[in-house]
């Protein structure tokens, strides 16, 4: 099998700077205290993930968090899926804003069960990227201000690389000695943290860019939050399928619920 | 066991799994005599005339005291001490004699088969710079093409029958030690299971143990030049040898196999580096550029450019079809032609290109049934499309879904198509190895050949993701 669960990481890498790179795209970010809050908390949940996650026996305080990353997960979800019918790349996608995030949430589940497969795609996007570069040249113009707010969605989504560090210490699939060998350590981490800086630094060229008024540009980003998407709904269903999963469960799906009766009930769509 | 039996014995253990070594026993009254020699390596002819019949002769005149060495008619004879060098000796072309009672280990009898180039160029893999050499339709001299670039006894050989009807000779070869011992299990168990009557060329075997029955991009790779296919086995893979067909099989066969050239890793790394991207810009234009301008000229006019709109709005005056169709209909026409010009001989094909150009070039924009920007934009997708010959056909196929996807629902339709095809092609796995190695999953030995390439000396080590470990290629023991 070559699609085992799991990441290395170097997919690991690359999925946390494409999960950041898109959070800050869609939810149009704007300020530099919010890009540095927010890689910061990314750090900062990843590092408690980590430590949580290599403790043997299980806790109060490790149920606990598992809870609280469970919620996170379903609610960075839904504020994902919501985050699409604002954004204007999709209002020009050529197809209702309904039909977009239903498929695109259809394709998301999908890869949350092949999780593998998300880790490949992710690793393709510097090809991509380097493609829309050429293109994206005339969109891109560095105008980031200190104190000019943005969403406060993207704070939720910290919980999602504890996961995904998590799997990258069980995958088989590549035989190399290098990956074995990084099986242990801090590895996953700071991959995802190295990830998630340059996921940070190449939005800021592209955060003045209007997506929409390049085609190519759009079809990064959506590929990008692709992946986003895919991995917060891989730690949603991962962290209801631990043995204390059921709270998470519970919130996960009436978040889910909740999402998907507002959007039907929305006139505007 | 006696020496002479167990040194014999000794030697043909060494060469274990290789179908074509042949062993000729024979006695000369109580002189018991043995040849090792390679099939079609060397010269059947040449052991029959230096070394049967004169050691024959020789027995019949003077009966049981007769000298071996002497009785050999040939210029080249030497003496071996050890079965390294009787192995050597016998990768090498020559016949290895061994006799009861010889003080010496061996006897090495030069009978290599010294045939010239034995096929043509193929036409499909032209170099500049490179050997001019391709397969035949003869599987034992295909093997001995390729065992003839790689001298080692590691390099197996294994043969099977395929075909209720038509028992066709199918063999494998594989370097021991480089190849995958479950990739070896994989290829020869696919191959076991290969259920038809007749097998008539490498084409049916390729479809029979490739990975998925309706699989759009290959996952078997073929090449009629025996350079290649010994510089794949190097790699690890296995090389299928059908009788009767020039075409030979590897397996695991890679998407980044179909941008790399044998005249590649004989240019200056910088040259081949920037043909590499050429390569893989020619096929992302062939495949995604037609939908590209599909749909944002069909759906998204506001991010074309004023001035590029009017070029495109002049072009097309007077067109009642609107621009999706019009590149479907170029897009088939295209097809057409080239489908003509495939099937013609070759006599024919200059009309059949006069013919072409006038049904796609200027008399099409006069008539009204095409504009210059699609006709540009088509041919250039085409032209692209001749630059990586592995994937001409599943890119038409691609390019065509593309299109419709593009056409019908605008830059949505394009994502959809690419993620979908992108996705794909990551899930996709070739006898175990996954397809778009080395760049998804990253392996970094294989990241020194593609997508642009290091130079030939620094690729020490062989592709991880095929071998399954980190094996040096230049070194004779493995890294640990």
């Amino acid at each position: 099998m070559t699609l085992s669960r799991g990441l290395t990481s170097r997919q690991l890498f690359f999925v946390s700077a494409a999960y950041l790179f898109s959070g800050f795209f869609v939810f149009r970010t704007r300020g530099v205290s919010v890009m540095v809050t927010v890689f910061l908390l990314w750090s900062l949940f990843s590092g408690i993930a980590f430590m949580m996650k290599h403790r043997e026996r299980a806790s109060f305080v490790r149920r606990i968090f598992r809870i609280i990353f469970a919620i996170c997960s379903a609610v960075t979800a839904s504020c994902d899926v919501f985050s699409l019918f604002n954004f204007s790349a999709v209002d020009k996608s050529g197809v209702p804003p309904l039909v977009f995030t239903f498929s695109l949430v259809a394709i998301a589940v999908f890869l949350a069960y092949k999780i593998k497969l998300v880790g490949r795609l992710a690793e393709l996007t510097p090809y991509i990227f380097a493609a829309v570069l050429l293109t994206a040249v005339p969109y891109m113009k560095a105008s980031l201000s200190l104190f000019d707010g943005s969403s406060l969605s993207v704070f939720f989504f910290p919980s999602v690389p504890l996961l995904l560090c998590d799997e990258s210490r069980n995958t088989t699939e590549h035989p190399s000695a290098f990956l074995s060998a990084e099986k242990s350590g801090l590895h996953p981490l700071l991959s995802s943290m190295l990830g998630a800086l340059v996921g940070t630094l190449l939005y800021i060229p592209f955060s003045a860019a209007d997506s929409a008024k390049n085609g190519l540009i759009s079809v990064f980003v959506w590929t990008l939050f692709l992946i986003r998407l895919s991995a917060d709904l891989f730690s949603a269903v991962r962290l209801c399928k631990e043995k204390d999963g059921f709270l998470p469960t519970v919130a996960f799906a009436s978040f889910v619920f909740v999402s998907f009766a507002v959007i039907s009930k929305n006139p505007l769509l | 066991m006696d020496i002479y039996e167990s040194k014999k014995e000794e030697f043909r253990q060494r060469f274990e799994k290789m179908s074509d070594l042949s062993v000729r026993e024979f006695c000369c009254g109580r002189l018991r005599i043995c040849i090792f020699y390679i099939s079609n390596f060397c010269s059947k002819n040449m052991i029959a005339e230096q070394i049967i019949n004169p050691l024959s002769a020789a027995y019949g005149r003077e009966g049981n005291a007769f000298s071996v060495e002497s009785s050999i008619a040939s210029a080249s004879l030497s003496i071996l001490g050890s079965g390294d060098e009787a192995e050597e000796s016998l990768l090498a072309g020559s016949a290895v004699l061994m006799y009861d009672g010889s003080p010496r280990y061996a006897l090495s009898v030069g009978t290599k088969n010294e045939e010239g180039r034995s096929g043509n160029e193929p036409d499909t893999e032209n170099v500049i710079r490179g050997p001019h050499e391709g397969f035949t339709e003869n599987g034992e001299s295909n093997a001995m093409l390729i065992r003839r670039r790689l001298h080692t006894a590691k390099l197996k050989k294994l043969n099977f029958s395929v075909g209720t009807l038509s028992k066709t000779d199918v063999s494998i070869m594989y370097i021991e030690g480089i190849a995958r011992e479950k990739l070896v299990f994989e290829v020869v168990r696919r191959i076991k299971n290969t259920d038809v009557a007749t097998v008539t060329d490498s084409g049916m075997i390729e479809l029979c143990i490739q990975d998925g029955k309706y699989a759009l991009f290959p996952t078997v790779g073929n090449s009629e030049r025996p350079d290649k296919v010994a510089a794949k086995l190097t790699e690890g893979r296995v090389a299928i040898i059908v009788d009767g067909s020039p075409v030979v099989l590897t397996v695991p066969y890679l998407f980044c196999e179909g941008f790399q050239v044998t005249e590649d890793y004989a240019k200056s790394p910088w040259y081949a580096g920037f043909v590499r991207i050429l390569r893989l810009a020619a096929m992302a234009i062939s495949v995604w550029l037609p939908a590209v301008f599909t749909a944002i000229l069909t759906h998204h006019e506001y991010m074309v450019p004023p001035a590029t709109l009017n070029v495109i709005s002049e072009s097309r005056k007077g067109l009642a079809t609107p621009i999706f169709s019009e590149v479907i209909i170029v897009f088939l026409l295209f097809e057409l032609v080239r489908e003509v010009g495939l099937r013609m001989p070759k006599a024919v094909g200059s009309a059949v290109g006069i013919v072409g150009a006038l049904l796609l070039g200027d008399s099409a924009i006069e008539a009204g049934i095409a504009s210059s920007s699609v006709l540009i934009i088509v041919a250039l997708a085409a032209l692209c499309n001749f630059i990586i010959p592995p994937y001409m056909n599943p890119s038409v196929i691609y390019r065509f879904i593309m299109v419709l996807l593009a056409g019908f629902f605008g830059l949505y339709g394009f994502f959809i198509g690419f993620v979908c095809g992108v996705l794909a092609l990551a899930g996709k796995s070739s006898f175990g190895t996954p397809y778009l190695s080395p760049i998804a999953p990253i392996s970094p030995e294989g990241m020194k050949d593609f997508p642009i390439m290091t130079s030939v000396s620094q690729m020490k080590i062989a592709p991880v993701s095929i071998t399954g470990k980190r094996i040096k290629r230049t070194g004779k023991e493995k890294e640990k």
